[in-house]
């Protein structure tokens, strides 16, 4: 008998996993749309008639922020809106679930109240160069008081102060939540603009012009040792630099300054920050002798003003021995004024007469470069040899000939 | 007599205890195999901007062509913005928001999503670039439809129905530091969408030729199910279509599983095959009608927006192709009803159904039921309706006459065979013999009632691989051998009637 109780409940256990059957009919739910519902932004009550709410209905707010789930207070027959969300303008859905089920689905607009809060307001570069004909744009949108845009018919009125006189451009908001004007900076130091919309005061912004590119400066180079040595400098000062309305350029404005030789050939170049509309640069010497240019240049222009300066050799021969028949001693090379030259100095050993001229570079050391020459002279069977340093160049007799 | 008693009321609790083990086990299984891991696979950020650009469209006005560089920041922007908000409302918890939104609008942000119901998840955007500053660091940027999905359920034994708001924003965004940020947005009410016009003429057009399908559902011998996409092979596609030709088949079902068209490589390479596999099918006059999302996938809302993201690729990417006959959404997704739920499955696929008609207006869309008795299920959304029998039924096409005429919609036999494997606990499994009589009989039937018909399948495997049919050997056994053709190539006895019947 049990054991007939026990193959029954083993049947019965197993048939029900497999009677699991499905209810087609629980998809249909109801919904009802209506029509939209408003309020204004701060009002804290959504009336909602008692004959419509129970005690198992569920009210939940969506928007783009989120969803939240509001309380029903029976006393003012409303769905209460808490602070952050009436105060939040925009379009919501207002959904209603009782059972488990949701039965209403409504829209619920809560409109931004009047402008009379500060209008956001975005300048994009704080200062933007006097005269520049791109300007620059100032980007608006009018808010409430509680930071929501608003939308519509808003003139927007832009006072610039510009040589001691407002300027007064007026923009209108068309139908859209923002608005753009581009604004021109005068001659003037500071440019104050107020935005004003329609009644209700806005905002103001304050941002300083900068001076145009620089076009004009006087040069002067101080003293300077003229000898081609690459190691001693020489000031350059440029002074009255000034921009196309021949205002200073202020302080921060950055310049470059470039030397010249005789071929017009670029030796170094510099950038300086310019102060007060003046600027000091210090520029090494070249290490090849001839006559060179200091030119200025902004904004990838070149300004005229230039100095001329000239430099001697900073040495006037190239002491050289061959210590045996293949090993050649350069140096020791020696200054003007009586020091080795640098360390590192290129020497250049050239070939000529080799399938084609060859050049080799070797250091100075200690004012001396110690060249082995079998392998050049195997390789290439030639007999003319050079050797250069900066400007200096000499030739040399080939002891095994 | 006690002790017998005792003896017998353990054995009943083993049992119980081993049943219940059984279920549990079962549903701890379904559970892991019905999209459960594709969460943490989505959450890893594996592809994200790619699959989030998919959702987005835009309005490719003057400013957009002028500004091309700033369309695609902002972009980025608004849809990591969306996605992690999205996260956020889900969590509870405000993470990742400062990266996108402004101070004034992130305290608002945080008291609503530590104080958010259910889950959401936004599913796609139609931006418009309405300003941009001279010096390119304001911009204003309209989403005139913000498509959200909602579900408030909070108890998953009374599942409440998803519902979608459409709602239009206006943003004004910042660049700060090298990054946009939101500075405000307001919602507002959506305007006049225009909605893509479905091509009545063309849908009949292949509504007509689905009425006439003698078809086949198809996977190669050598790789079925899972191994097929992974291992696609051209001569042995071009193989089969030609033997289909000959065969007198018309129409060839194939399957796109969700993970093997998901982003990336996998995606790019995979697409290619299909495109390719069209071709091939119009080569050999043959139609090819793909079912999407195959294999477990889960309805969660959190992951719509790769359902979405994927949908929109693969549709946009093929739809042109004229060997495509048809979209199958998704295969069997009434024996998901016992798994994940009878609302939340439908609600997914009548969100699915519409978005399939907006990406691609002109062919027509359908379901494949297990049964014929879902057959009423959503066949006001379906172009037509599709039906699966393994089951014997002498008056299966007198049933299939009485739904078609009260459901107004063409039905296609999609699936139907007979293995022919035996084994212990089917000593005598069907023969060769009974497959003939089984499908002729069926192909008859259906010809006579001008019932479309499709073949499962074209042969026998030569594995099954695992995560399909789980672990019961007999299960995957019985499954290898419904093919008209033995796996080596040779044909079963049913492969000449099928031809003769073809023919007539």
């Amino acid at each position: 008998m049990t054991e007939r109780l026990f193959y029954i409940l083993l049947i019965i256990s197993l048939l029900s996993c497999q009677n699991e059957q499905v209810d087609i009919n629980a998809l249909i739910h109801t919904q009802h749309i209506q029509a939209p519902l408003q309020l204004n932004a701060g009002s804290p009550l959504l009336p909602y008639p008692a004959t419509s709410h129970s005690h198992s209905q569920q009210y939940l707010l969506s928007g783009i922020n989120g969803t939240i789930e509001l309380d029903y207070d029976a006393k003012s027959e409303s769905i209460i809106l808490p602070k952050p969300i009436n105060e939040k303008a925009g379009v919501y859905t207002l959904t209603i679930i009782r059972d488990q089920r949701i039965t209403h689905i409504r829209t619920l607009e809560i409109k931004a109240k009047a402008a009379q809060g500060k209008a956001l307001s975005y300048i994009g570069p704080k200062s933007v160069p006097y005269n520049d004909q791109n300007g620059v744009m100032v980007t608006s949108a009018l808010t409430d008081q509680y930071n929501n845009m608003l939308k519509g018919q808003y003139g927007i009125n832009y006072h610039q102060l510009s040589d001691n006189t407002y300027q007064i451009n007026r923009q209108s908001i068309n139908h859209e939540y923002y608005t753009s004007k581009t604004l021109y900076v005068s001659n003037d130091k500071v440019a104050l603009v107020g935005i004003e919309a329609d009644d209700s005061y806005s905002d103001e912004l304050f941002f300083e012009g900068s001076s145009g590119c620089p076009v004009s400066a006087e040069i002067y180079v101080e003293e300077y040792y003229n000898v081609a040595d690459g190691t001693q400098t020489f000031q350059v000062h440029l002074s009255e630099i000034l921009d196309a309305d021949d205002a200073p350029v202020e302080t921060g404005t950055y310049m470059r300054a470039a030397l010249y030789d005789a071929e017009q050939k670029l030796s170094a170049n510099y950038q300086f920050i310019c102060i007060n509309g003046t600027a000091q640069i210090t520029m090494v010497n070249p290490n090849q002798q001839g006559d060179y240019q200091v030119k200025v240049s902004a904004c990838g222009d070149e300004l005229a003003a230039s100095a001329e300066l000239s430099f001697e050799a900073d040495f006037l021969e190239i002491p050289k021995q061959w210590i045996s028949s293949h090993l050649l001693k350069v140096g020791p090379i020696v200054s003007r004024l009586n020091q080795k030259l640098q360390d590192g100095t290129p020497v250049l050993l050239q070939f000529i007469g080799c399938q084609a001229d060859e050049t080799i570079y070797y250091k100075l050391d200690d004012g001396i470069c110690l060249i082995n020459t079998d392998e050049i002279i195997a390789n290439c069977k030639t007999t003319k040899l050079s050797v250069q340093i900066r400007s200096i160049k000499d030739t040399i007799s080939n002891p095994n000939e | 007599m006690n002790e017998y008693r005792s003896h017998i009321i353990w054995k009943i609790l083993l049992a119980a205890a081993f049943i219940l083990s059984l279920l549990v086990g079962s549903r701890i299984y379904s559970h892991y195999n019905t999209g459960a891991d594709l969460m943490s696979i989505y959450q890893s950020g594996v592809g994200l901007s790619q699959r989030l650009s998919n959702l987005t469209t835009w309005n490719e006005n003057d400013l957009y062509r002028s500004h091309p560089d700033i369309a695609q920041a902002i972009s980025k922007t608004l849809n990591e913005a969306w996605y992690w908000l999205d996260q956020s409302y889900n969590q509870k918890s405000s993470i990742e928001l400062s990266s996108y939104f402004e101070k004034g609008l992130l305290s608002h942000l945080d008291f609503m999503n530590e104080s958010s119901v259910g889950a959401r998840s936004s599913l796609s955007h139609q931006l418009e670039l309405q300003h941009v500053s001279l010096d390119k660091s304001v911009v204003v940027v309209k989403d005139h439809a913000a498509e959200i999905i909602y579900n408030y359920t909070t108890n998953e034994e009374q599942y409440i129905p998803s519902k979608i708001d459409t709602i239009a924003y206006t943003a004004i965004m910042v660049l700060i530091n090298g990054e946009w940020k939101i500075k405000n947005w307001i919602s507002e009410r959506v305007g006049q969408i225009e909605k893509p016009k479905e091509s009545l003429s063309q849908k009949a057009l292949l509504l007509n030729k689905i009425s006439q399908i003698k078809g086949i559902n198809y996977y190669p011998a050598e790789y079925p199910w899972l191994l097929f996409w992974k291992n696609f092979n051209q001569d042995i596609v071009e193989r089969d279509f030609q033997l289909m030709s000959e065969l007198g088949i018309n129409t060839v079902r194939i399957f796109l599983p969700f993970a093997d068209f998901k982003d990336g490589e996998v995606l790019a390479r995979n697409t290619a095959n299909l495109s390719l596999m069209l071709d091939l099918a119009e080569d050999h006059n043959l139609s090819i009608l793909p079912t999407l999302f195959d294999l477990p996938v889960g309805y969660t809302i959190n992951i719509y927006g790769e359902y979405v993201s994927q949908l929109k690729h693969i549709l946009t990417a093929t739809a042109h192709k004229p060997a495509l006959l048809a979209w199958n959404i998704k295969n069997e997704p009434d024996l998901d009803f016992r798994i994940h739920g009878l609302e939340k499955t439908l609600d997914w696929l009548k969100y699915m159904i519409a978005k399939a008609k907006a990406f691609d207006p002109e062919h027509p869309i359908s379901v494949s039921w297990s049964s014929a008795n879902h057959l009423s299920i959503l066949s006001d959304e379906l172009d037509y309706l599709s039906f699966h029998m393994y089951l014997p039924d002498e008056n299966w096409a007198d049933k299939i006459n009485d739904l078609r005429a009260s459901l107004d919609k063409p039905i296609v036999l999609e699936e139907f065979g007979l293995s022919t494997r035996s084994g212990i606990n089917n000593v005598t499994g069907a023969s060769e013999e009974s497959q003939h009589d089984y499908i002729e009989n069926c192909i008859m039937m259906a010809d006579e009632h001008h019932i479309p018909w499709m073949l499962w399948t074209l042969h026998d495997f030569k594995q099954i691989p695992d995560g399909v049919f789980g672990w019961k050997p007999w299960i995957k056994a019985k499954q290898k051998r419904f093919g008209i053709m033995k796996a080596d190539g040779r044909p079963k006895k049913v492969y000449y009637k099928i031809k003769n019947l073809t023919e007539k």
